[in-house]
């Protein structure tokens, strides 16, 4: 049944009391609900109602519901995804939003631009090093057939300097990225130390370029011994660092890299005994391998690193957001602004700013120095669930539990667009590099692509059987990697997907549909988090939960 | 219309002592009550979705009273489901049971064991697509295994790598001849002139890259099975040397599956047929095969050298094992080098001594072989304390 979820919630609704204080109730009286109806079928409703002189129905019929007669055979309601929505603003509002315009271009000046100009004077040298780096390549997948658990990270920078052969020659046919428009920023964006520059400078030039040929490479964080205590995951940017946010209100980061490097340290030392099993972590020499991050009184719902790895922003129940530094060990900032939960917060790509969503319907954007929030944006029906920002921060994208997606420009803090589609709560959301596409995922397994300029849907991706918790594209915008509470980690082909639908409709109206590139199990491990590091190889983190 | 039946608002006043209520107030409340409870469970599974969770908790609908300002229901944690017993003189009245525990019991019980801490573990999902077979990673469905010609059973059994179909491995026909050629030179011929041709050509052919596969299971079975053809475990270790030599092929794949037949041949017990054959060369030739093996990829693999030490100290330290394999353990730790052989050997060579002493001397060892086979592990011990002196 198509609108089980909201006739289950209108049962409860039981006295005139109760229609007052439900919201749904009260936005479904305000509005009309529109009904997509083909001209037969409407004309036997209009002479049945006539004919059975039912006046109380015809007046109901008239004044709550909009028909949108089409002529012609009735269609499938299936392959229609506007069916689902009987939202308060109604259809024509939304269209009326979805006009206004946006710049969807990437930033002026990024690195990748630089990258880009710098590489054309560039000859083709690295070609000769391709195969050297082969070997590189098999070496890899030979260490982890042998099951070594402990020089995860080391195995990591090993993969780093694999150099992908065609990497050069494919950048001058390259990627999206390079055709995007370029916009001004509204906001004043935080000046990159030259260090950190040139660190990402050099990942930019090592990255492996993936396409529907070649998948990535998927590191696994798994989190043991959680009993059902931890809320979220975050990775930051290069994959090292990985936080986990707990119900009983901590937070605790791991040093992937140090941690790694310690077990790959113990047994080159010649000693008389040599230790028994290198596969186990070294966590009995510091006692703990993490860093606890305690101060908030709730549990966490959602953390975030910031993009160069040195800040790391948590959220919790108790409607504060707290920045901590990951080099001082130490809370800085406490932000209060929300009175409910903050379901997230998200960094921007440029860091200094962040967003939040929270249980008070609203999303704000707040900047690193002011515990004040810069803007409100406020517009949901329901709780703001998720928040993420678009690539050239000038537009922040939100989800939430009236089923819609908003974009809102951040400088005047107004919607831009609304995104209707899903058929329940949203709960991540991930832009694609390019700054043209939204990837959303709701709690029945379903994510929808969107384009942002036009607001429509380019084409549902039906694949999961539970919540789709994570979403994340590849650097170059081809590929896009979710994962969901059914403990697999799916990569969807991009550009497939926006090639079929430009093409018009068939016979059968099934050329939405996508097919999905590889489906990745795990053992028993929802998927919690994912991120592609600025190299394209792909970290997820889940926790192991116990099959009941 | 509701799911709450007036029935329980009553029996539910009656029980906190309200025992006056008409009976067109009961309808009014139960509603409303149903109403608040479903708003709660609404709240409760956006908690739930939230903590990332899809089974409700009673920590869910604790939360979910928290964001409603509404004092939370104490006594309840989700375990075991709640067990109702019918009250006694009422068929339609339950009540959930609670055990009366005595203090001392609960003071004086020993303490539960504390829970684990988190943890992080990481391993490979899936490498360029594919996912490897570690225990890490769930267990591979059943393939439809294309069952052909021997060529890629060969790969299936040989290499237990990828997961995905074997691709279908097309070797020329010119490889094929050279594999079957040099297989046959090695189980039969291998002391003529043309086996010696073809371990040159071994060692410096570009084009045999796609057959390395095919060697490294072909040594890894003829060891396994032939430990008594002597002639063969030479050639074996020939042929690998040859193939390390090589510096247009990539062999560091495959050493997982070359070293215990390389191990095999240095600790082994029995290597040949017992007195005719000279097995202390072979275990000569190893132990330089081991150490150049160690040496050229033990930066890359950081567990190799160490397993292999670990290996051979065992073999060494086992009073159970036959001298042979003493003696293959001890060449295998002096060809590592001296900083091997001063933090391993040195301090086990007292108790070492004690144990070969008895061997060497004619009075306690009469057994002939047995007194030369430990000199020659007397030899080898000096031998190892030369080099590192020097």
């Amino acid at each position: 049944m198509m609108h089980s979820r909201d006739l289950q919630k209108l049962e409860g609704v039981l006295s005139p009391s109760h229609l007052e204080e439900m919201e749904f109730a009260r936005s479904l009286r305000q509005s009309k609900v529109s009904v997509k109806i083909c001209q037969y079928s409407y004309d036997l409703l209009i002479q049945y109602l006539h004919k059975t002189q039912s006046i109380t129905m015809l007046g109901i019929v008239n004044e709550r519901i909009n028909f949108q007669v089409s002529p012609g055979q009735p269609s499938s309601i299936s392959d229609d995804a506007d069916v689902f929505t009987l939202v308060g603003s109604g259809h024509d509002a939304a269209d009326l939003v979805n006009q206004k315009e946006i710049h969807w271009g990437l930033l002026e000046d990024s690195l990748e631009e630089r990258l880009e100009k710098a590489g054309d004077r560039i000859t083709d040298s690295d070609k000769a090093d391709g195969e050297v780096k082969d070997g590189d390549l098999e070496e890899n997948k030979k260490r982890s057939a042998d099951g070594g658990k402990g020089g995860s990270t080391q195995k990591k920078l090993k993969k780093d300097k694999v150099v992908a052969t065609t990497g050069k020659a494919s950048r001058s046919e390259s990627s999206t990225t390079s055709g995007a428009p370029r916009v001004k920023p509204e906001l004043t964006l935080p000046i990159i130390p030259t260090e950190v520059e040139h660190s990402i400078l050099e990942d930019l030039r090592n990255r492996v370029q993936l396409s529907s040929m070649t998948l990535p490479s998927i590191s696994f964080y798994t989190f043991i011994n959680t009993h059902n205590g931890l809320n979220c995951a975050s990775i930051s940017h290069d994959g090292s660092l990985v936080a986990g946010g707990f119900s009983d209100s901590s937070l605790k980061v791991w040093d992937m890299a140090k941690l790694g490097q310690q077990t790959g340290n113990t047994p080159s030392q010649g000693e008389n005994e040599l230790a028994p099993n290198e596969n186990i972590l070294n966590a009995n020499a510091k006692g703990r391998s993490y860093t606890l991050f305690r101060g908030h009184s709730g549990p966490v719902y959602s953390t975030t690193f910031s993009p160069y790895g040195d800040f790391l922003l948590s959220s919790s129940s108790d409607s504060t957001i707290r920045l901590w530094s990951t080099k001082l060990n130490a809370n800085l900032v406490c932000y209060k602004g929300h009175n409910y939960p903050v379901w997230d917060v998200q960094f921007s790509p440029v860091g200094h700013y962040f967003a939040s969503a929270s249980h008070d319907r609203t999303a704000r954007i707040w900047s690193m120095d002011r515990i004040q929030p810069l803007r409100i944006m406020a517009g949901h029906l329901s709780d703001v669930d998720c928040v993420q920002w678009h690539a050239n921060c000038n537009y922040v994208a939100t989800g939430s539990s009236d089923r819609t997606v908003r974009l809102w420009d951040v400088q005047s803090g107004e919607c831009v667009r609304i995104f209707i589609g899903h058929r329940s709560m949203i709960l991540c959301l991930a832009m694609s590099p390019d700054g043209r596409y939204m990837a959303s995922g709701d709690e029945d397994g379903k994510i929808m692509m969107w384009d942002l300029a036009s607001g429509r849907c380019v084409s549902p991706l039906v694949g999961h059987s539970s919540c789709v918790w994570s979403l994340s594209f590849s650097c170059e915008g081809s590929l896009l990697a979710s994962g969901s509470a059914d403990s697999t980690v799916k990569i969807w082909d991009v550009t497939k997907s926006l090639k079929v639908s430009k093409t018009e409709e068939n016979k059968n109206g099934k050329t939405n549909r996508l097919r999905s590139l590889k489906t990745l199990p795990t053992k028993s491990t929802p998927v919690y988090a994912l991120q592609f590091s600025r190299r394209n190889l792909l970290f997820a983190a889940g926790a192991l939960t116990k099959i009941a | 219309m509701s799911i709450v039946p007036k029935e329980t608002i009553e029996v539910i006043a009656q029980s906190i002592g309200i025992t006056n209520l008409s009976p067109d107030v009961l309808p009014a409340i139960a509603s409303d009550v149903e109403y608040r409870v479903r708003e709660i469970m609404q709240e409760a599974i956006k908690c739930m979705r939230h903590s990332r969770r899809t089974t409700l908790t009673a920590v869910d609908v604790d939360s979910a009273l928290g964001l409603r300002n509404v004092e939370p229901v104490y006594g309840f944690a989700s375990g075991d489901p709640l067990r109702f017993k019918r009250a006694a003189g009422h068929k339609d009245l339950f009540y959930i049971e609670d055990k009366d525990v005595e203090f001392k019991e609960v003071i004086e019980a020993p303490l539960p064991k504390a829970p684990l801490d988190t943890e992080v573990v990481a391993h490979w999902l899936a490498i360029e697509g594919v996912q490897p077979a570690i225990p890490e990673n769930p267990p591979p469905e059943v393939l439809a295994v294309p069952s052909d010609n021997g060529k890629t059973a060969y790969k299936e059994d040989g290499i237990p790598v990828d997961i995905k179909l074997p691709v279908k491995h097309v070797l020329s026909r010119e490889l094929q001849l050279y594999f079957e050629k040099i297989t046959e030179l090695t189980v039969s011929r291998s002391d003529s002139a043309l086996f010696k041709e073809a371990l040159v050509s071994l060692a410096t052919d570009s084009g045999i890259h796609p057959l390395v596969p095919y060697f490294t299971f072909f040594v890894a079975d003829e060891v396994s099975r032939n430990l008594n053809k002597f002639s063969l475990l030479f050639a074996l270790m020939r042929l690998v040397w040859s193939l390390l030599q090589n510096p247009h092929i990539h062999i560091e794949p495959y050493l997982h599956q070359l070293m215990p037949s390389v191990m095999t041949c240095l600790v082994a017990k029995r290597l040949g047929n017992k007195f005719s054959d000279n097995h202390w060369d072979l275990r000569n030739f190893t132990a330089n095969l081991v150490a150049s093996i160690c040496k050229r990829f033990g930066h890359v693999y950081h567990n190799l050298q160490p397993r292999v030490t670990r290996t051979l100290l065992h073999a060494f330290l086992d009073p159970s094992k036959a001298l042979p394999q003493h003696y293959g353990a001890i060449q295998g730790l002096a060809t590592l080098g001296p900083n091997v052989v001063r933090l391993l050997v040195l301090p086990n060579l007292d108790p070492y001594l004690r144990l070969l002493e008895p061997e060497m001397q004619l009075e306690k060892q009469k057994n002939e072989v047995k007194r030369h086979e430990a000199w020659l592990v007397y030899g080898a011990v000096q031998l190892a304390c030369a080099c590192m002196i020097v």
